[in-house]
């Protein structure tokens, strides 16, 4: 495509590539962050493996870097989840946490944990069944009106979601013993269990996901301008809403059955990316990506090195920086 | 000459309530054709119906003399573009954003611009007045300017036909002559059918080639804009007394509300 769109291929260069640099940086943190006490040359070095650093190349290996990179998927996927519902539904504050479709998620993931089902791929489907099932309530409490005239929905998305946590918290009630301890642990977003084939298999979940929110980020533009006027353009309202909210809702219910529930990424980092970056999704959503990735695997360096002892769930962290950052950011805006 | 639209026997119903019945009329290929008629008579129904917003429920629409329902979206969008009458401003797209968004059926799925989509842009914001608002934020403007740069983002979708839904409602004097001039010069020189609603009974009297006058979702009128502005018909389907004489600026029937002190009482 000769001549195409040089200004928007140089923009998705730039922040590609620094946005690609921070993960990486974070990347490297999070690899070194740990309580061995060695440096990041060292880790960097054991990577390679060689004799004098048996233990640190298995530390790094099976624990950190599994870690690292369900951090950054987890991440991606919330930041670009948040992203997609926020074009839909023409509102900045929405996310998949915020409409109750991760708490739909985690009523569906608790529901397999009890049910005694295997992680992938019997808690992820009855994550996902959770998600379509809060779906299917949201659409029927917006029923008649269109969905993206949305502060009904939104306001529909805040009861569901309260409406979720006291089944939640039921339950969590029924679980005894020490699985109790593992599912409130995993709710408030929980990284510590991950394996490589975990991540292979959430990364094959969710990747493609990826790649077809991208290639619907135009269409997520013109729907910005409402769905009369995109329909005029050429797109398929009705079609791309039903595919991409499906799409939202599996790789979320994918990453709630592996990490739990960890909230104010989606809205957080879509937010404060539009604000630094302006509205085109075709640059949002690799920025979304690549940022939520970043801040997810900080996120997680912090939830393990500030505690004294042992760790926090991640969904804490991400949930103190989170909250307080999108209440600046609101208020800035006004 | 062929038509751009015909539209035969057409019928549409909201929950039982009828809002067009039996509708048939053809929009010849490069006229400017102008929809009129009282609040609720079906006029944005009708648009709707014309741009695929909604589907017929009774009657065919063909669009240069193909089925509408045979068009695939983008190809349709190359076909026509709609300037609907109000549009959310959510997330803070510049004006040159909005305008290039008008190559979307034209380009790929990611819609990459390249510099010929840049200078449709340029030329679009420039016919449309709003070329000094190219980098400003959408959601900043007042309603007239978005108002003018939807209309750009239309011309930029170089569409065979245009259709508008009241593109004059909320421009101030200036640019209610300035976008109706500029609707005359692309069909003039462009050759671009334009359909439009309107409240404006004496802007369409004076830039109409035809007028179709609704009334509750019936044909009441259709022809040149001096037949269909007869003050007899008028008063019937808008139900208010009117003056109706000639234009000092020519041939141009022109359409005078009159005040009610000005009414023989018929109670006292």
């Amino acid at each position: 495509m000769s001549g195409a769109a040089p200004h928007l291929t140089r923009r998705l260069l730039a922040v590609t590539l620094i946005l690609g640099g921070v993960l990486l940086a974070a990347a490297c943190l999070g690899l070194a962050a740990g309580s061995t006490g060695a440096g990041l040359g060292d880790v960097l070095r054991s990577l390679r493996g060689g004799e004098e650093y048996r233990l640190l190349h298995d530390i790094v290996w099976r624990l950190r870097l599994p870690r690292v990179l369900l951090a950054a998927l987890l991440g991606a996927t919330l930041s670009l989840g948040g992203m997609v519902f926020q074009a839909l539904l023409r509102n900045p504050l929405a996310e998949p946490y915020i409409l109750g479709v991760s708490g739909g998620s985690a009523i569906g993931a608790i529901v397999g944990i009890l049910l005694g089902l295997s992680r992938f791929p019997g808690v992820w489907l009855t994550a996902f069944a959770g998600s379509l099932a809060t779906l299917g309530v949201l659409f029927l409490m917006a029923a008649g009106r269109s969905f993206a005239r949305s502060n009904t929905l939104l306001l529909s998305g805040v009861m569901v979601n309260a409406f979720c946590a006291a089944v939640i918290m039921f339950l969590v009630s029924l679980a005894q013993d020490s699985r109790l301890h593992n599912i409130i642990f995993w709710l408030m977003g929980d990284l510590a269990a991950a394996t490589g084939d975990k991540v292979a298999a959430l990364a094959a979940t969710v990747l493609p996901c990826f790649a077809l929110i991208f290639l619907y980020s135009h269409s997520l533009n013109l729907m910005a301008l409402g769905s009369d006027m995109a329909h005029g353009m050429g797109v398929n309202v009705q079609r791309t809403t039903a595919l991409l909210l499906l799409v939202t809702s599996l790789m979320v219910s994918a990453t709630v059955s592996y990490c739990g529930l960890v909230g104010f990424v989606g809205l957080v980092m879509p937010h404060m990316l539009r604000l630094a970056l302006g509205p085109d999704h075709r640059v949002l959503a690799p920025a979304c990506i690549l940022g939520g990735a970043a801040f997810m695997v900080v996120c997680d360096v912090l939830a393990r090195t500030l505690p004294s002892q042992g760790e926090m769930p991640v969904g804490v962290i991400s949930a103190l920086v989170g909250a307080p950052l999108f209440v600046y950011l609101l208020r800035k805006e006004n | 000459m062929t038509s751009a639209i015909a539209v035969e026997n057409l019928g549409h119903a909201f929950d039982g309530r009828t809002v067009l019945a039996e509708l048939s009329f053809a929009v010849p290929a490069g006229c400017f054709f102008t929809i009129i008629g009282p609040n609720g008579s079906g006029k944005t129904t009708l648009l709707k119906l014309l741009v695929g917003l909604l589907r017929p429920q009774a009657g065919g629409i063909a669009v240069l003399e193909r089925a509408i329902g045979d068009y695939p979206a983008r190809q349709l969008a190359r076909t026509i573009a709609y300037v609907p009458q109000s549009v959310p401003a959510t997330f803070a797209f510049s004006v040159q954003q909005v305008v290039l968004m008008g190559r979307a059926p034209h380009l790929g799925l990611l819609g990459l611009e390249g510099a010929a989509d840049l200078e449709l842009a340029r030329e679009a914001m420039r016919l449309a007045d709003v070329a000094q608002l190219a980098n400003r934020r959408l959601d900043q403007l007042s309603g007239g300017e978005q108002q003018r740069v939807f209309i750009a983002r239309a011309i930029c979708q170089q569409p065979k036909i245009l259709l508008l839904d009241e593109p004059t409602a909320s421009l101030d004097l200036a640019h209610q002559v300035a976008v109706m001039d500029l609707m005359e010069r692309l069909k003039r020189d462009q050759g671009i059918t334009i359909v439009m609603v309107s409240h404006d009974l004496n802007l369409a009297a004076m830039y109409a080639d035809r007028l179709l006058l609704l009334d509750r979702g019936r044909l009441a009128g259709l022809g040149p804009p001096r037949e269909v502005l007869d003050f007899n018909l008028l008063e019937r389907v808008y139900g208010c007394t009117l003056l109706v004489d000639k234009s000092p600026l020519g041939e141009y029937s022109r359409v005078h509300l009159v005040p009610g002190r000005y009414l023989i009482s018929r109670s006292s």
